[in-house]
């Protein structure tokens, strides 16, 4: 009978709810647990050494606990707009999981958030040889390994086969740094580094990649004489390797740990620290949870209060924006389009942060008519930056003349190097190149990459030159393809037909050193090269002077190869537009000095919990 | 019956091999690869190649997509690329009980509201009742998820403060592999990811359980019904609600297939880790094993959702039968 | 969506049993179309609309690219001064519209560009795609469907066979496939028949590969609708009695078959506009659609939305202008389903 089946198609359907609702019984279990697991945390944090006896005290209070509530740890809420794709240091390449790696692991040496100088971390002190070419670190050895279990909310040091504390030492950044120089492990920033450790570049290029020699692997100029000392070879008397040297890339890694779980090492209840935090929940897509690590040195807890880090996934700035004026998280960007308001609402809620990333077109030089340099000086000058930053950036943002931001070593005065904007000087050179006033001129491409914050530029660009030259927007195409779409458009290797004639780009630096700009974006044997540049005086300039040891003399080199580029008679094969200076929501409870290389130090932000309680309405 | 299921099952297999090859030839000739680029910066090139090399991107397409043929045939879904220490079942496990969840409440916040609204519309059909439920249905209808759902943001999120803006209240580990654990902060969370998702469902039920049943009370076993004597509540409920209803339920599969791929938007908007993110994602970083697999997925919902589609209506149709 | 939305309907339309009755002639539909004044209404809206975007540069004060950056993110009703060569651009100098040259009656977006002017040439792409869309799957469906239907066999079962074998594809994964390859072709610089494609496609400001995305697996529902009708016709009196006076398939399908089934059809693509133009929407707001300046509701909605919180106009402005089309075409299309099959009005 066909009304029995309407029953029992009502029933799967009111099934369906019921399961979905009924498991609710289940939910103040989960309530005991969490109240246990703080617990334990703080039972931690008390006693150092005899962990084991803390379990089986914790199973016992945990009935008697539960009416009293825990004070509630001072917690950091903020979100990112990525999951991270790792916390391996050295596989890492993006700014989400170097903040997270920054906080759980100790790196060689470290920058100060002030004068931006290398300072001690793990290494104490350091020497450097006459000759510039060998680096010896002396190292402290009262760091602890340390291994977190999220379920018992332990942490616990690590032992070693014979059962001796591990403790962080000089042999655990020498095998950090082979590692590195490892090709297999994909890492982007392996060859950031290469190219200055003796040995390194000839493992990281070995032709077989699947059986290097030993022998090769033994010749890294990496050494740990003892525990306490780390001595680096370099292949040449390159000045700027200090600078590198707080770079995640050359972190000390558990190597027992990672043999042990391989790819999975990284994964909370793995992963093996020795940071000023710990890893004590990762939900992939959702969220990750870092808590302090009761087992670090006094003196290396940093000068911030934080006690938990909370780190949620949105992927959508307009989303995390409206979470910070809910104060469910703590600081967050800024959409362009509510920046105006927030300026007026917030005034005290706002801080500006530098990210040193210089925002530049790049131009094909070889293909017509951009093989003409009067041409790219012309586009070049015709785009008012200054108009730019402060009406579409809304004051978010420095003009740039040249490329290297104020704040690298070697960077000339922001103002001083570069035509910059110049109407008059657009219209004579366009001219001059055979199309005056724009006349003639053909059909060229513009590439952007998704996103709205480039589109905005690309149209500005269009618009100006329009104005300025005299082009037609229809003369100009812009386009707009996903970063990877654009990055494989531009490469050296794509043949000019298929190349843009001009794309937007960014450059943000990987150590504050002049060298990581003209020499790794601009220089022609650089294996980059988008703009297909022919080698000139400029690049035996940049050669030059990386190996150059005296800072005053580098300067003034850097000085001339920026004038050989963007000065009035220059080869201009970009034309730098601006530099970054994100305005960022962070409630006034919140003291976050921000770093400018390296991920953010959150042991030394601080809260005043009183007054994020209270916000909370708690 | 369970004969014509299996042969549908059957058919469909060349149809979801035809699907998988296609999405690995077009995601294969998109430009750049999983390693092309690092961030904003591009990997070097020797290392590309390694790295394509372990992922056997190297080989030719063929060799590559009978490797994911092989793959798949002993339920691995492959590898994450550029996510080393996850896999695609990992991905899967964490995200697709998120679309699931997301999409059966809204199908049932769909019937839920749809199917009594449109019974009353239907039966005071004329009134302004009727009006007001057809227009408010319409409007449902045509209002797009892209504009709901900033909409519904701003209101109870941001002007109100009522109501959670993202996130989604529940995660891994689940109940019994997709279920959530109803928590207070899940139902709160879900309010306006559903009602967005589940507005526009709910107001084509609503219409065509209208349509439905004023076609039902024209015909003619109906008048005899009525001729016979009995109430007009009786005829509603014994004879014409059933059949009204057979179109509206036989709507279930595809409503529920579309609505897994309609998740996308509300997804991006209310910061919820499920499928549809990770499919945009996939194809921007191309996650070549991710992209094919969830194509995959999306495919077998699909044929499920269709055969289910058959079957129910045979079920409840009893003319039909099928051979 | 929308998109979901029209297919649940041609579904619930796809499962009742084939219209065999014979159809009332067109006057009365016309007649009963005009009684429903919320169709009525929503035709003129959709005629308005029309004429607004054809004669776009008319009715709004600038074009759809003239920033005015000093200006942007203003609030409706924004006065504001602007250079003479701006001012020599404004379609509406010297006329009596002329005070809306310096006045941003809608507000502006986030380059100063008049949102007004925006929202009307972005009608552009909203309705090209309501009619691309609806006429591609139209004229491919019926084709499709009446070749199957008539000739049924071997034919119809393998051409069904294909139909079902698309019907199973989860379309809206395939379509953002297909367009994310199409957007990295039109880059690949290719010549020949893809190279004139290409330059189409950007000359139509990045349309044509979004139409043929959307074309590609829009016509399979209509297939099989018309091939319902063709099997419930072509063993009707007339289609005998046509035969046996010796008429040719192309006759019989041409000038017998086709005027009986179309207007069902007709009913159905009505009813599933709104879908094309939801779907035109969405891609736009994942940012797979035109190319940019060329202005699409669904691009100024996905701008406007990292705003939403301090400047709600930029993101209700294009949102109300795409909610009304599509209501507009639903009204429009229920009025045409009501007036076309009798069986719900006139008793």
């Amino acid at each position: 009978m066909s009304r029995n089946k309407w029953i029992i198609l009502i029933l799967v359907l009111v099934l369906g709810v019921v399961v979905l609702s009924a498991c609710s019984q289940s939910t103040p279990e989960v309530v005991e647990k969490v109240v246990e697991k703080t617990v334990v945390v703080t039972q931690v944090v008390e006693k150092e050494v005899e962990k084991t006896v803390v379990v089986t005290e914790v199973v016992e209070k945990e009935v008697v606990v539960t009416p009293t509530p825990q004070p509630e740890p001072v917690t950091l809420r903020f979100y990112s707009t990525t999951d991270i794709p790792t916390l391996d240091p050295q596989i890492a390449e993006d700014v989400v999981s170097i903040n997270m790696i920054e906080n759980l692991f100790v790196h060689l040496t470290n920058y100060d958030l002030e004068t931006a100088e290398i300072i001690p971390e793990t290494a104490t002190s350091w020497d450097i040889s006459d000759d510039g070419l060998t680096y010896t670190f002396h190292l402290r050895t009262d760091i602890p390994w340390v291994k977190h279990n999220p379920v018992t909310g332990e942490t616990v040091q690590e032992v070693d086969a014979d059962g001796n504390p591990r403790f962080v030492t000089a042999n655990d950044f020498v095998y950090g740094i082979k590692r590195a120089c490892d090709p297999n492990l994909g890492s982007y920033y392996s060859s950031i580094i290469a190219p200055l450790i003796v040995g390194c570049e000839d493992v990281l290029n070995a032709e077989d990649p699947e059986n290097i020699p030993q022998e090769l692997i033994d010749a890294i100029g990496v050494e740990a004489p003892d525990d306490a000392t780390l001595v680096i070879k370099l292949n040449f008397p390159a000045s700027y390797f200090l600078s590198m040297t707080p770079m995640w890339t050359m972190a000390a890694v558990p190597e027992w740990a990672i043999d042990e779980y391989g790819d999975k090492w990284i994964e909370a209840g793995n992963i093996v620290t020795n940071g000023r935090f710990v890893l004590n929940e990762w939900v992939h897509g959702v969220r990750r949870t870092l808590l302090r690590n009761p087992l670090m040195p006094e003196d290396m807890y940093g000068t911030g209060n934080v006690e938990k880090i909370v780190v949620s996934v949105v992927p959508d700035v307009s989303t995390g924006y409206a979470l910070w004026l809910n104060n469910e998280v703590e600081t967050s960007g800024i959409p362009d389009a509510e920046l105006q308001a927030h300026l007026e609402k917030y005034p005290d809620e706002t801080v500006q942060v530098p990210d040193l990333a210089v925002f530049y077109f790049g131009f094909r030089e070889t293909k017509p008519p951009f093989d003409d340099p009067r041409v790219r000086r012309a586009f070049s000058a015709a785009f008012d930056r200054e108009k730019f930053v402060t009406e579409v950036r809304q004051g978010q943002g420095l003009p740039m003349k040249h490329f290297a931001p104020p704040g690298i070593f070697g960077a000339p005065p922001i103002d001083e190097v570069g035509v910059g904007f110049d109407p008059e000087f657009a219209k004579q050179q366009l001219a001059e190149a055979g199309y005056p006033n724009c006349e003639g001129f053909p059909t060229v491409t513009l590439l952007g990459y998704s996103g709205q914050a480039t589109l905005n530029w690309i149209e500005f660009a269009q618009q100006q030159w329009q104005e300025h030259l005299g082009c037609s927007p229809d003369v100009i195409q812009i386009e707009q393809q996903s970063f990877k779409e654009l990055l494989a458009a531009t490469s050296a290797k794509t043949p000019d037909e298929e190349a843009p004639h001009m794309w937007t780009l960014g450059w943000g630096p990987d150590y504050p050193d002049e060298n990581n700009w003209v020499g790794d974006v601009l220089w022609c044997e650089n294996p980059g090269n988008r703009m297909k540049r022919e080698c000139t005086e400029a690049d035996d300039l940049i050669v030059q002077a990386r190996e150059e040891t005296d800072p005053a003399k580098r300067v003034e080199m850097y000085r001339q190869i920026e004038e050989l580029f963007f000065g009035p008679e220059g080869e201009m094969p970009m034309a730098p537009l601006y530099l970054r200076i994100a305005y960022v929501a962070q409630h006034s409870w919140l003291t976050a000095p921000r770093a400018l290389f390296g991920g953010e130090q959150f042991y030394n932000w601080s809260i005043d919990q009183a007054a994020q309680m209270a916000a909370m309405g708690k | 019956m369970t004969r014509y299921i299996i042969r549908r099952l059957i058919v469909s297999i060349p149809v979801l091999f035809a699907i998988v090859l296609f999405t690995f030839a077009v995601v294969h000739a998109l430009p750049g690869g999983p390693f092309s680029t690092v961030g904003e910066k591009a990997m070097p090139e020797h290392i590309r190649l390694i790295m394509e090399r372990r992922y056997g991107l190297d080989q030719p397409l063929y060799i590559q997509f009978w490797n994911y043929l092989k793959m798949l045939a002993s339920g691995d879904l492959g590898p994450m690329m550029r996510m080393p220490s996850q896999t695609v079942n990992d991905i899967v496990y964490q995200t697709w009980p998120v679309s699931i969840q997301l999409g059966s409440l809204a199908v049932i916040l769909a019937f839920a509201i749809g199917i009594p609204a449109g019974i009353l519309a239907a039966l005071k059909r004329n009134t302004w009742i009727d009006y007001t439920a057809t227009f408010t249905a319409v409007l449902g209808v045509s209002i797009n998820n892209i504009v709901l759902g900033p909409l519904l943001i701003l209101i109870f999120g941001v002007w109100l403060k009522v109501l959670p803006i993202a996130f989604w209240g529940a995660e891994p580990p689940w109940i019994l592999g997709f279920l959530p654990k109803p928590t207070w902060n899940f139902w709160t969370h879900a309010v306006l990811p559903v009602v967005t998702l589940g507005t526009a469902m709910s107001a084509s039920i609503a219409r065509l359980t209208r349509a439905s049943l004023l076609e039902v009370m024209m015909s003619d076993y109906i008048r005899t019904a009525r001729a016979k004597g009995l109430k007009e509540r009786a005829v509603i409920i014994r004879h014409a609600l059933k059949n009204s209803l057979i179109p509206v339920a036989t709507i279930l599969g595809p409503l529920l297939a579309g609505v897994l791929t309609g998740t996308f938007v509300v997804e991006q908007i209310f910061a919820l880790n499920g499928m549809g993110r990770q499919f945009l994602m996939s194809i921007e970083q191309r996650e070549y094993f991710l992209l094919s697999s969830l194509t995959l997925i999306y495919s077998i919902m699909l044929v499920l959702g269709n055969l289910m589609v058959d079957i129910m209506y045979a079920w409840l149709d009893p003319r039909i039968r099928f051979d | 969506m929308a998109a979901e939305s029209a297919s649940i309907e041609e579904l619930a339309q796809a499962f009742e049993p084939m219209k065999g009755k014979p159809r009332s002639p067109m006057g009365d539909a016309v007649r009963e179309f005009q009684r429903n004044k919320l169709a009525v209404g929503s035709l003129i809206f959709i005629l308005i609309v029309g004429i607004l975007a054809l004669f776009a540069p008319v009715f709004t004060p600038y074009g759809f690219n003239v920033q005015n950056t000093a200006y942007s993110r203003a609030k409706p009703m924004t006065p504001y001064v602007i250079t003479t060569d701006k001012y020599e651009l404004c379609h509406w100098k010297g006329t009596p519209l002329d005070f809306g040259c310096t006045v941003f009656i809608l507000g502006a977006d986030g380059l100063g560009r008049d949102l007004l002017s925006r929202v009307i040439y972005g009608a552009r792409v909203s309705l090209l795609v309501a009619i691309i869309g609806s006429s591609v799957s139209l004229i491919i469906g019926t084709f499709y469907g009446v070749i199957s239907g008539y000739f049924g066999g071997k034919i119809d079962e393998f051409m069904m066979r294909v139909v079902d074998f698309l019907y199973a594809l989860p379309v809206l994964v395939i379509i953002i496939i297909m367009t994310v390859y199409f957007k990295a072709l039109a880059r690949s610089g290719a010549t020949g028949f893809a190279g004139f494609l290409i330059e189409l496609d950007q000359a139509m400001g990045g349309l044509l590969f979004m139409f043929i995305a959307i074309g590609a697996l829009s016509w399979l529902g209509m297939a099989r609708q018309a091939r319902g009708q063709i099997l419930a016709h072509k063993k009707k009196e007339y289609v005998e009695a046509a035969r046996s006076i010796g008429a040719g398939s192309n006759r019989i399908i041409f000038r017998h078959l086709l005027p009986n089934i179309i207007g069902p059809l007709l009913v159905l693509e009505s009813l599933a506009i709104p879908g094309y133009i939801g779907l035109e929407a969405f891609l736009s707001f994942i940012g797979l659609g035109v190319n940019p300046p060329t202005p699409s509701w669904g691009i100024m909605i996905s701008e406007g939305y990292l705003g939403i919180k301090s400047n709600p106009h930029l993101v209700l402005v294009p949102g109300a202008a795409l909610t009304f089309l599509t209501l507009a075409f639903n009204f429009m299309g229920d009025g045409i389903r009501d007036a076309v099959d009798p069986r719900i009005h006139g008793r």
